[in-house]
């Protein structure tokens, strides 16, 4: 692998943003890091990335999109998008 | 008449630039990015063909010489090239193209040079092309622009025309309320509304009354209190008067020096979207204003401008701006610095901030984050 994967994050505070970016810099490949973190999405909060969950998800499909959010008494996190 | 498409190579923060440009056209991009650049290359396009302007005067005294123009980035073609193509407003179909590449003498005075120069018309008819056998023979010739010559540029008047209206308003209230504290010689094209009241004045009565009724208009609604706005003189001095409502009559009057930042914002840039009908450059309108009047800028902007025919190209941190759902992506550029330079995109070439916009997101929510910066969070604690 000659580049990086270029990944995008989507937080709900600091402590959420310093979590994925230590294990986003803990994933190697051949001693490289695999991916880089190439754009930021906050709004503050959880319910920034609820009402937006939807446009993220669907924003994967063009390329990686890394979301931590607070389940909650959800079992999955798919269950969040709809 | 618009320009439809921009083709840069070499100028400032930009390596290369190949976007298309639509009727109005929202440029976003962190800080030192290069918006303010981007839109110098259309102020450079004004000081050649400008009355007493010309490709020296452009690139020594209004921008420091070469140097300065030159992007940081460029190692193998040092040439600062500039591309542009016209299309008639509400179309693609280019109508004319105007191309032009500048280098610098390696010795002597180290004057600018053309290192070509190129018209051509709708039908792909080449007007001229340079350099040509005068040029060879009569090295000073390339010392100069055509655009800069009324005896070599009547076919094509209309470019030239184009290029010397263009205006920039960046308007500094504080200029315009305290001309005297700021001397000094006059700013080509007044960017910063120091002789603004002047401008207003210049205008014939009737136009000017039209004009600022328009703006009165805008004005009612979104200045509390503000009832009339009218240009007056005294002691031969041009002022704006506004007439707020008052329990005593009369007793509700303020001059420009009085106003608030906004309303003289305001007040400049609704003139500025009536004056003239060329190209109009906006650097962040959003300044001083509040945030439902800036959600609201983009729609006014359109309106008025639709009016005139003219392309509007506007500078934006604004995230009320871009909240506006009715700003399509194609008129959204984004500048993002790399080490190589800045790339500019149009937002609809990514594809993922048109999935956003699919599922709801506003052009603010899947844009504004992208541009800024990653550390950003850092700052905070840097003051600890």
């Amino acid at each position: 692998m000659k580049h990086s994967i270029p990944l995008t994050i989507v937080y709900e505070d600091m402590l959420s943003q310093y979590v994925i970016s230590k294990v986003v810099n803990e994933i190697k490949y051949e001693g490289k890091r695999k991916y880089n973190i190439s754009f930021s999405y906050s709004g503050g909060g959880n319910g920034y990335i609820k009402k937006n969950l939807r446009g993220f998800n669907s924003a994967s499909k063009g390329s990686a999109f890394f979301v931590l959010i607070d389940l909650d008494n959800k079992d999955c996190a798919s269950q969040l998008l709809y | 008449m618009i320009i439809s498409r921009l083709i840069v190579k070499n100028w400032k923060n930009f390596k290369s630039i190949d976007v298309e440009l639509q009727e109005r056209v929202i440029i976003v991009g962190a800080n030192a990015s290069g918006k303010s650049n981007f839109l110098d290359i259309f102020r450079f396009l004004r000081d050649i063909a400008k009355p007493g302007g010309g490709l020296q005067p452009a690139v020594i005294e209004e921008r420091g010489g070469v140097s300065k123009i030159r992007s940081l980035s460029a190692r193998t073609n040092p040439t600062i090239e500039i591309e542009v193509h016209f299309s008639e407003f509400g179309t693609r179909d280019v109508i004319w193209k105007y191309k032009i590449g500048i280098t610098q003498e390696s010795r002597g005075g180290r004057l600018q040079l053309i290192k070509y120069e190129k018209v051509s018309d709708k039908n792909g008819k080449v007007l001229f092309e340079r350099p040509n056998l005068d040029d060879e023979k009569d090295k000073k010739r390339k010392t100069q622009t055509y655009l800069e010559q009324i005896n070599t540029n009547s076919e094509f008047r209309e470019i030239v025309t184009f290029f010397e209206k263009t205006l920039y308003l960046h308007l500094v209230p504080q200029l315009l309320k305290y001309p005297r504290a700021f001397t000094g010689p006059d700013l080509s094209g007044d960017p910063f509304g120091r002789g603004f009241l002047d401008r207003i004045a210049k205008v014939p009565e009737k136009t000017r009354n039209v004009s600022l009724r328009r703006v009165q208009e805008v004005l009612k609604l979104a200045v509390p209190k503000l009832k009339e706005l009218k240009f007056t003189t005294e002691l031969g001095y041009p002022h704006l008067e506004a007439i707020y409502e008052h329990w005593r009559p009369n007793a509700g009057k303020q001059q420009e020096d009085q106003f608030s930042d906004g309303t003289l914002r305001m007040i400049g840039l609704f003139w500025a979207l009536q004056e003239g009908d060329s190209l109009l450059l906006l650097e962040e309108p959003e300044l001083s204003l509040n945030g439902a009047i800036v959600s609201k800028l983009a729609s006014l902007i359109y309106k008025l401008q639709k009016l005139k025919k003219r392309q509007v190209i506007i500078t934006s941190h604004s995230s009320d701006l871009l909240q506006d759902r009715g700003i399509s992506l194609s008129e959204i550029l984004i500048l993002e610095p790399t080490n190589e330079g800045t790339v500019v995109k149009t937002a609809s070439s990514i594809k993922e901030i048109q999935y956003m916009l699919d599922e709801g997101m506003t052009p603010s929510e899947a844009i504004l984050p992208r541009i800024a910066p990653n550390s950003i969070n850092q700052i905070a604690f840097e003051f600890q």
